[in-house]
């Protein structure tokens, strides 16, 4: 049975009746206490509906309480949102913006710097300047709780359509399975425009539990002991977050004390982060998901604690098994594996989304529909490759040109296609050892490498900017024609072209 | 005691070759100054440089001109 469609709003309701002086969201100059989250929610909720009935809000907020409000106000209102990315270089919000088309821009005065070019044509709401009553129910509602923006393989960003039942299932999931009490404190470290913060916000704000966000730059950077300091006692992030603190020397028993449960998400989990989280807390237990934001930020789960986890563990830790009411199946890959223990990730259920924010052809490529207990659900495909082994199933690979940059996820493709918009012939971005590599052509000698770098840092979001950028008279061809990628790696690996450095390559297309 | 000269600081902190640094590198604009690259430096000027490592602090060293302007700084007291 599936959860109604508006449980999260309205379990954050309910709770804001009850107890409107317990903590929601907690920051370093501030405290938020439920019930002035909940005015906020419905003044909000009111302004959004008198634009238009189920308005689409364009959320231009730092990550905080004014943020989370305005996603809870969206729904209350009956429409939906998408956050926006403000880190992100302004003509990737400006296409978001264009692409959205938002019947309004919801915004602070100290985050509105406008959008460059065209300015919005919509109403632009200041969260900090609202006037008139609060709502007091929420409104006829459509079926879309939020469009998330993601990197698009022709430069375009796709916009993943999440519906308010995915969005319930998977919360009440999330409360369920991580025991999710009031007296939990909640970090909440990933920007809101990606979909991981999705468990965060409705995780804890669904629960009565209190909501950390991480925006300081030191937070930022040294998280580990921002747990200490602010008593969390749930942390969700990429596992590269991991790396950090234990670059920071934080990863400690000290910093980790108030911690019950660490999930991670986003990208492959390695022995290496569980045997230093274990070494630091061997009483913790670590959540290992693993799913698309397609399908509602994860659907599978496998619980590790320091006595297990070995069992666990091939060339990466497992991914759990599907979560309660979502079907995962192994389906033979394009790329033609034979093993019947490995092949493409499907996900069917009600977390998958409803497809692509305007673009029936990309929705057609990877979603469908399957039929399963008489009845009809929705399948997403998700490019990855799985395997099952020793009971357990692994994440392989992708098989097609999409990589994570420590928890991003990156389209090739679109790296190349702004390659091509920075004047560059052609080129052929590949990832070797986790680091972006352009291959650009030039055989005339005339694209210097650190201008071109600065010209990407304008169009694409730091991690996307290929560390490095080497110059090549031509790209390598494979049999189909096709730019080999596969073959510029194998003579990276071969000429060991130094760090950072743009050198000449040899035309591989007569190799 | 010798201060260590800012383009050496970086260039060990990130791990790269001093000559990769132009006069406008800065995070994000150099291969190798990431978060990563970054959370190394900020550990290397508190350590070299005695800056303690705040929100301030990490907003403000970014650039190869910033971490310069700290090193004249203390040049100049001694």
């Amino acid at each position: 049975m599936s959860p109604a469609p508006d449980l999260p709003l309205g379990r954050f309701l309910a709770f804001a009746e009850s107890h409107p002086r317990h903590p929601a969201v907690e920051a370093e100059d501030r405290q938020v206490d439920y019930g002035e989250l909940a005015i906020l929610v419905r003044r909000l909720a009111r302004s959004f509906a008198a634009v238009k009935p189920q308005p689409k809000v364009l959320i231009h907020l730092p990550q905080g309480h004014r943020a989370y409000a305005a996603m809870l106000g969206a729904l209350m209102a009956g429409g939906c949102y998408a956050p926006n990315n403000l880190s992100a270089p302004s003509a990737r919000q400006a296409m978001t913006l264009k692409l959205f088309e938002p019947d309004l821009v919801v915004t602070e005065a100290s985050a509105w710097t406008g959008f460059p070019g065209d300015s919005p044509a919509c109403p632009i709401v200041d969260v900090d300047a609202l006037t008139g009553p609060a709502l007091d129910a929420p409104l006829e509602a459509g079926e879309l709780a939020y469009v998330m923006f993601t990197s698009g393989s022709t430069g375009r960003p796709k916009g993943v359509m999440i519906p308010r039942e995915a969005l319930a299932h998977y919360a009440a999931w999330a409360w369920r399975s991580m025991a999710v009490t009031p007296q939990d404190r909640w970090s909440q470290h990933p920007n809101i425009a990606f979909d991981l913060s999705v468990l965060d916000i409705y995780g804890a704000l669904g629960a009565g539990a209190t909501l950390c966000p991480l925006n300081g730059a030191r937070d930022r950077l040294m998280p580990a002991d921002a747990i200490r300091r602010l008593g969390l006692t749930l942390w969700n992030s990429v596992p590269s977050v991991v790396d950090l603190m234990r670059r920071a020397g934080q990863l400690t028993s000290e910093n980790l004390a108030p911690l019950r449960l660490m999930t991670f998400c986003g990208e492959p989990l390695t022995q290496d982060h569980l045997e230093a989280i274990f070494a630091a807390r061997p009483d913790v237990v670590v959540h290992n998901t693993y799913g698309p934001t397609e399908a509602t930020v994860s659907c599978t789960m496998l619980r590790l604690t320091s006595a297990s986890y070995r069992r666990a563990v091939a060339q990466n830790v497992a991914l759990g098994e599907a979560i309660r009411g979502m079907t995962l199946t192994l389906a033979p890959g394009p790329a033609g594996s034979v093993a019947s223990e490995e092949g493409e990730i499907w996900l069917s259920g009600p977390q998958v989304a409803l497809g692509y924010w305007r673009d029936p052809r990309a929705t057609e490529a990877a979603f469908g529909e399957v039929r399963r207990q008489g009845r009809i659900e929705r399948l997403y495909r998700t490019g990855d490759l799985g395997r099952r082994c020793g009971g357990q199933l692994y994440f392989q690979r992708r098989l097609d040109q999409q990589v994570k940059v420590a928890g991003h996820r990156v389209e090739l493709g679109a790296v190349d296609a702004a390659l091509r918009g920075c004047g560059v012939l052609a080129a052929c971005t590949v990832q070797i050892d986790g680091e972006l590599h352009a291959f650009v052509v030039d055989p005339e000698d005339r694209v210097d490498p650190e201008a071109l770098r600065r010209a990407l840092a304008g169009r694409l979001a730091a991690y996307e900017v290929p560390k490095a950028i080497h110059l090549v008279d031509a790209l390598p061809l494979s049999a189909n024609d096709k730019i080999d990628g596969a073959a510029l790696i194998a003579a990276y690996r071969r000429q060991g072209v130094p760090e950072g450095v743009s050198e000449e390559m040899p035309d591989h297309g007569s190799d | 005691m010798d201060l260590i000269e800012p383009r050496s600081l970086i260039a060990e902190a990130l791990d790269c070759a001093p000559e990769s640094l132009d006069p406008e590198a800065a995070l994000g604009r150099h291969p190798k100054w990431d978060s990563f690259g970054h959370l190394n430096l900020m550990m290397a000027l508190e350590r070299h440089y005695g800056v303690a490592i705040t929100d301030d602090t990490v907003e403000r060293y970014v650039t190869l001109g910033a971490v310069t302007a700290r090193f004249k700084e203390l040049r100049s007291r001694t």
